[in-house]
């Protein structure tokens, strides 16, 4: 199941036959980014989902418009793993947290909106070191995730 | 190779290079020229990319905003014009640069527009700006008021050469003002009375420091302006300087040099009366009847040529030729460049060749007079002069543009280092220049370059203008003062770096070679990422800054007043907002008692996540390695609202933070009040059907580790970390559901990416 328009911004998700867990990916100008091989809790997934819809208000970052894609990830990811030890705003910004362990240790996609009104996603791949920024319009993003959370969340819990 | 007498050789050096110690050249051409292809090499490489760089963070920016840009400007240079007439160098040498920088800047822009309809609406702000700088930037005026009959505007021409005639005129009039304040350090400020009890020998100081002024007459003027103003002049204007001179002789005797060569060429140590004095007028056939007979002229003579050769070798190359027809008028010039007098013709070849490649009716008179003195003769030719032979031997069009363009880059990828690196190369080759002077010559371009590279760093490179080579001999000469005096205080990308390297290298510490010109060229194009518009006002030290209009300080401008004491700190921070942009944390070492003294004074806040020195066991001369950042861009021009800094955290793993042996408790993260999740298995982690091999292990004790791990976050945290009995770190991630598993092992399998700089400290916490 893909959610979204994969050359800018989506997410792909499914669930095995029989299994508790699912796969889960997410895809950004043009790159999947995630391991569908892996297995994530998709219910924890759908739970962070919420938390970052509820966070929307504030992604709200127009002084991050002009700089570059590494400098946005340093800004909202890397810093607080380097050096920062201020409280960290993760749900407003990252989207690791939905997909679990595909995307944890992996891969970060970070959000945040220019003033504009359009979200900007990047995402870092954490073997290849690349970098990707897609400008997505206003609400798509949001959109997306939102219409994934209902999909796990209308699942049948019999695996659990 | 043509022999050269040695007087004259000694007269030569000695007169474009100060320090002229003979030394063997062996080994140093191979040495000089593979580090000069080094250079050439890394600019050519990193000059495109600083380009693309500068262009890719900066779109342009709407027309309304360029033409708010070409206002502010004109502020800038209106601030720089109070900063002149308040007699201030450092604060006019930094505004007048940071004018030239946001005038570059805008040129760039106009040139990414040139397509457009939108050019003729910024021409229409640009042209009255750049008119503005042409008159108001050297050193024509003074308060208001002409220096001297006759001065006009810097032609600044249509090219690359704009910027560098602009920055030539700001440098000579900050070193202007430097000289006026160094006059009146020797001079009483009054009266004639007093000037009877001065000390001869001061008298004769103060004379030679505005004696050394005089071969540009705008020059000598304007400090005789500044000097009046202050109430100087007069008390010494009839005292005698080391070449017995008065300073009413001199002053006079510039006036007519003016009259002959224009207030504004410098003609160096030429002195028309005494080249007149020292010359017999010798015609052609007189030197050629010497020379078939192998007869020489006697000692004197020669030695009078020599002299004279030094002086024109002394004037600025635009002066040059107004000086040689100026001799020749007077049936002289035959007495300087004969064989006769002993002249070398390689040496005649060197000044028709260091003549600009203008079309003025003077340069092109002086080229046809010095023609026949070496034409039909040889010699070893650099790139520069290799290329340009190329160019003017190929009959095609299309290789000689691609000679040309190649001419270009190699000029322009080197901040025109090559250019003057070239013309000591062409001297060394023709075996009348030591390596001693030809280390002195790349030196002096060293310093040029390092000027020009200010501004370049502001415009990210962009505007290519400002890399065309920088003719301003002064500033050559007296690189090392500008760098500690007047750009001390400048914030840009490059200036860092670039006066610092200059600085080594004049004093000794380090040779031009060794010096990383990629890291200028990187640190140029970081430069151009600060966001803060097209006003270059922030680029300025707190001094330059009393002059600007309110619009246009910066945070960083404000805080330097408010607390001068942390200049340090506050400097730091603003090469990071130039650095990086925006509001750029900083890493500062410094020890707890300065620490506790910002917090004391009010510049960083109390308490900002970090509760430092919680144990109070820190003395003062522990050391921390903190990050700070300011709340707001610091660079921006405007006003802090609340909270002005924030310690956001340690400098790496969190436990650095100590380095006099008593560590315990020096900084202390902000606890996690919230609840801990339950602990959870997650069955994809357990051996057996639901195992899935992309995951680490379940350990066995991943419970009891849990019981003691700790949050990664001081308010919302998304994972716990424990440390087992071997030191092996276990990571527990939050399920949102008031539940938490066991997720990794710090180094098994793709490791851990995201543990915080916050787990790290409180983990160190633990583990002690």
């Amino acid at each position: 199941m893909i959610w979204g328009d994969t050359k800018a911004f989506a997410i792909e998700a499914h669930v095995d036959p029989g299994q508790i867990y699912g796969h889960f990916a997410i895809w950004v100008a043009g790159q999947r980014f995630g391991d569908m091989e892996d297995a994530a809790d998709l219910a924890s997934g759908a739970r962070w989902g919420r938390l970052f819809l509820q966070s929307s208000p504030r992604r709200n970052r127009p002084d991050l418009e002009a700089r570059s894609p590494e400098q946005c990830v340093r800004e909202l990811f890397e810093r607080y793993v380097e050096f920062d030890t201020s409280p960290w705003d993760r749900a407003a910004f990252l989207l690791d947290g939905a997909g679990d362990s595909s995307l944890r240790d992996r891969a970060s996609v970070l959000v945040f909106r220019g003033a504009d009104d359009r979200d900007r996603v990047t995402a870092r791949g954490w073997k290849s070191g690349s970098t990707l920024q897609a400008v997505v319009a206003p609400g798509v993003v949001d959109d997306v995730v939102g219409q994934f959370c209902a999909w796990v969340e209308a699942l049948p819990r019999s695996g659990s | 190779m043509h022999p050269i007498p040695e007087p004259t050789r000694t007269l030569l050096l000695n007169s474009l290079f100060p320090e002229t110690q003979r030394r063997g050249l062996a080994g140093r051409s191979f040495a000089a020229l593979a580090a000069l292809l080094g250079i050439l090499s890394l600019g050519l490489s990193a000059f495109p990319a600083t380009q693309a760089q500068a262009q890719a963070l900066r779109p342009v920016p709407p027309l309304d905003e360029l033409i708010a840009s070409a206002r502010a400007t004109q502020e800038l240079l209106d601030a720089y014009r109070d900063a002149v007439d308040a007699a201030h160098p450092v604060a006019a040498f930094q505004l007048g640069t940071a004018a030239v920088a946001a005038y570059e800047l805008l040129r760039a822009t106009r040139a990414q527009l040139a397509d457009t309809g939108e050019v003729t609406h910024l021409d229409s702000a640009l042209y009255p700006l750049e008119q503005a700088l042409a008159t108001w930037l050297g050193p024509q005026l003074f308060r208001g008021q002409t220096v001297m009959p006759g001065v006009h505007p810097v032609r600044l021409g249509a090219g690359p050469e704009r910027a560098e005639r602009l920055l030539d005129e700001v440098t000579q009039v900050g070193l202007l003002l430097k000289t006026s304040q160094e006059v009146e350090a020797l001079l009483p400020g009054q009266a004639l009375p007093e000037c009877a009890l001065l000390e001869r020998k001061t008298q004769r100081n103060a004379v030679d420091l505005i004696d050394a002024w005089r071969g540009r007459p705008v020059n000598f003027a304007f400090l005789k302006e500044v000097l009046r103003s202050r109430g100087r002049w007069a008390t010494i204007e009839s005292a005698v300087g080391s070449r017995g001179k008065s300073l009413s002789d001199i002053d006079a005797s510039v006036g007519r040099q003016a009259l002959s060569t224009g207030p504004l060429h410098d003609v160096g140590d030429f002195d028309a009366e005494r080249a007149e004095t020292l010359l017999t007028p010798l015609s052609e056939a007189d030197a050629n009847s010497a020379s078939d007979s192998h007869a020489q002229l006697d000692d004197q003579a020669r030695a009078a040529a020599n002299d004279v050769f030094a002086m024109i070798a002394s004037a600025e190359p635009r002066a040059r030729g107004g000086l040689i027809v100026q001799l020749a008028s007077t049936g002289r010039l035959t007495a300087v460049m004969s064989e006769a007098v002993g002249r070398p013709w390689s040496e005649v070849e060197l000044l028709h060749d260091s003549l600009p490649l203008d079309r003025s009716a003077r340069t092109q008179a002086a080229r046809r007079l010095l023609r026949p003195y070496f034409e039909g003769k040889g010699g070893i030719l650099s790139v520069s002069r290799t290329l340009d032979e190329q160019i003017s031997r190929r009959g095609d069009f299309a290789t000689r543009w691609g000679l040309r363009a190649l001419r270009f880059v190699y000029e322009n990828g080197t901040f025109g280092f090559a250019r003057e690196h070239d013309q000591a190369w062409d001297a060394m080759s023709s075996g009348y220049l030591t390596g001693a002077a030809y280390d002195r010559a790349t030196l002096k371009a060293f310093g040029k370059a390092s000027a020009i590279g200010i501004v370049s760093s502001v415009t990210g490179g962009a505007a290519g203008a400002a890399a065309g080579g920088y003719a301003g001999r002064l500033i050559g000469e007296r690189a090392g003062a500008l760098a500690e005096g007047m750009v001390g205080g400048m914030v840009s990308g490059f200036s860092g770096g670039a006066s610092a390297d200059t600085i080594d290298v004049l004093s000794g510490k380090r040779r031009w070679a060794d010096v990383l010109v990629m890291d200028w060229f990187k640190a140029g194009g970081l430069g151009a990422g600060v966001g803060v518009g097209f006003s270059a006002a922030w680029m300025v030290g707190a001094e330059a800054a009393r002059f600007l209009p309110p619009s246009l300080v910066t945070r960083g401008h404000r805080l330097l007043e408010r607390y001068p004491q942390h200049s340090s700190l506050i400097h730091r921070l603003r090469a990071a907002g130039a650095a990086e942009g925006l509001a750029a944390r900083t890493r500062i070492l410094a020890k707890w008692s300065e620490v506790r003294r910002w917090i004391d004074d009010g510049i960083l806040p109390p308490d900002s996540g970090l509760t430092l020195n919680p144990a109070g066991v820190l003395d003062g001369d522990a050391m921390l390695t903190l990050a700070i950042e300011p709340l707001q861009p610091i660079n921006q021009a405007g006003d802090f609202a609340g909270p002005l800094l924030r310690i956001s955290g340690v400098d790496g793993a969190g436990g650095k933070s100590v380095a006099n042996g008593s560590s315990a408790g020096a900084l202390t993260p902000r606890r996690f009040h919230g609840t801990k999740p339950k602990y959870h298995v997650n069955e994809a982690h357990v051996p057996g059907p639901k195992f899935n091999p992309k995951k680490t292990p379940l350990p066995p004790d991943a419970e009891s580790v849990y019981l003691n791990a700790i949050p990664d976050d001081a308010l919302n945290p998304s994972h716990w970390y424990g440390v087992n009995k071997k030191g092996q770190i276990y990571r527990f991630s939050d399920a949102n559901n008031g539940t938490a598993h066991f997720s990794a092992i710090g180094e098994v399998g793709a490791g851990i990416q995201n543990m915080t700089a916050y787990a790290k400290a409180r983990l160190k916490e633990l583990q002690r």
